[in-house]
């Protein structure tokens, strides 16, 4: 398995690729909140590698868990910029294999409705499960 | 005493053969007999370089065989041993009846391989061709010295048989000031003859994909054996049983 380090490395790396650039949608790390010059919309990458794997003897190890990108766009402006924005997630995500060792699940939305910490955005969770083997 | 003295998880444990041609009687080179024990076919495996002179806090160089071949990546083990075939006699006038041991019939040893084809392609030819083949499953709770293959250097300093990649080697550090000899991580190895009798890839849509593989084993399974901490380091180790090891 990868380390913890080149997981989300890894991950973060998807976010730097001209496939997603293209797209034009900002996505922050988890941690570190866009405050000054924040754009309309925007998504925060949390990675949870939060289950371990015993499927296989030796040092090897695998770890499992979920990754969550927080999609935020402007209240008031209707939900479907959300459900635009997890298909362009979709196009990078969605049952891959990330570098040398993630496998993506099948994604999921949650839409959450306005967020709790900043009542001009509304949020949806676009959730999908990993692997590392 | 490295044979297991203690309850602990067998995350380490390992399965291995070597390539060798199996025979009765004497061996000659490239040959293991059926007729050895565990001290002639644990040498077809590794082999250890015995320092010349006692060092402190530094490895033994332990190297894998040319003709040492590990089973990499397995997700599960089969129960080791021999099962019991109790038969029950009945007993004319008697409330109940008796229970005798009957002769026992071998072992399924079905072991399931998370499946990479480019490690596990051997497996299959090994089936195909038949042959018997001497196993070795190295019980171990703690970390070993993992063999490099390709002649390259190992962790301990030993240089492995090219094809040897990923057989589990002994752990052996000499101890410090004052003492000649070496501490060597406790493991519990188990020998079989037998011969793969199938193999089956399955697919999964949510986990690794697998392989599910069948030994057929000849005769008893022998172990455990492990070697002997030696009280001087640049002596022969000694490779047996409990007690004495």
């Amino acid at each position: 398995m990868a380390s913890y380090s080149q997981i989300i490395g890894d991950l973060e790396n998807i976010f730097a690729s001209s496939e997603w650039v293209s797209n034009d949608i900002q996505a922050y790390p988890s941690n570190i909140a866009p405050t000054s010059n924040r754009p309309n919309e925007y998504v925060i990458i949390e990675v949870l590698p939060a289950q371990e794997l015993n499927i296989q003897y030796g040092d090897e190890k695998q770890v499992a868990g979920l990754i969550i990108l927080q999609i935020y766009t402007p209240v008031n402006t209707g939900t479907r910029r959300i459900y635009e924005i997890s298909d362009l997630l979709d196009d990078v995500l969605n049952k891959k294999v990330i570098g040398d060792s993630i496998q993506t699940s099948a994604s999921s939305l949650d839409v959450k409705g306005n967020d709790l910490d900043d009542p001009s955005l509304f949020r949806a969770d676009y959730v999908l499960r990993f692997s590392s083997y | 005493m490295p044979n297991i003295t203690s309850i602990g998880a067998g995350i380490y444990t390992s399965l291995a053969y070597v390539t060798n041609t199996v025979v009765e009687g004497t061996p000659t080179a490239g040959e293991v007999s059926r007729d050895e024990t565990g001290d002639e076919w644990r040498v077809e495996f590794e082999t250890r370089t015995t320092p010349g002179a006692a060092g402190d806090n530094i490895p033994v160089a332990w190297a894998a065989t040319a003709n040492a071949r590990a089973f990499g990546r397995i997700r599960e083990f089969p129960n080791i041993g021999i099962p019991a075939n109790i038969v029950n006699v009945p007993q004319y006038g008697q409330p109940s009846s008796s229970q005798v041991v009957g002769q026992s019939d071998p072992p399924n040893l079905d072991f399931t391989f998370n499946y990479v084809p480019s490690i596990h392609y051997f497996i299959d030819d090994l089936r195909a061709s038949g042959e018997t083949k001497l196993f070795r499953i190295r019980l171990s709770n703690g970390e070993l010295v993992k063999s490099q293959g390709g002649t390259a250097a190992n962790e301990s300093g030993g240089t492995d048989g090219a094809g040897s990649a990923d057989v589990q080697l002994p752990y052996e550090w000499q101890n410090g000031a004052g003492d000649d000899g070496s501490t060597i991580r406790e493991f519990s190895d188990f020998y079989l003859f037998g011969s793969v009798a199938s193999f089956e890839i399955v697919p999964a849509l949510t986990d690794a994909n697998q392989v599910n593989v069948s030994l057929t084993i000849q005769g008893q399974l022998s172990g455990p054996w492990s070697y002997a901490n030696p009280t001087d380091v640049t002596t022969s180790l000694v490779y047996g049983k409990p007690p004495t090891a």
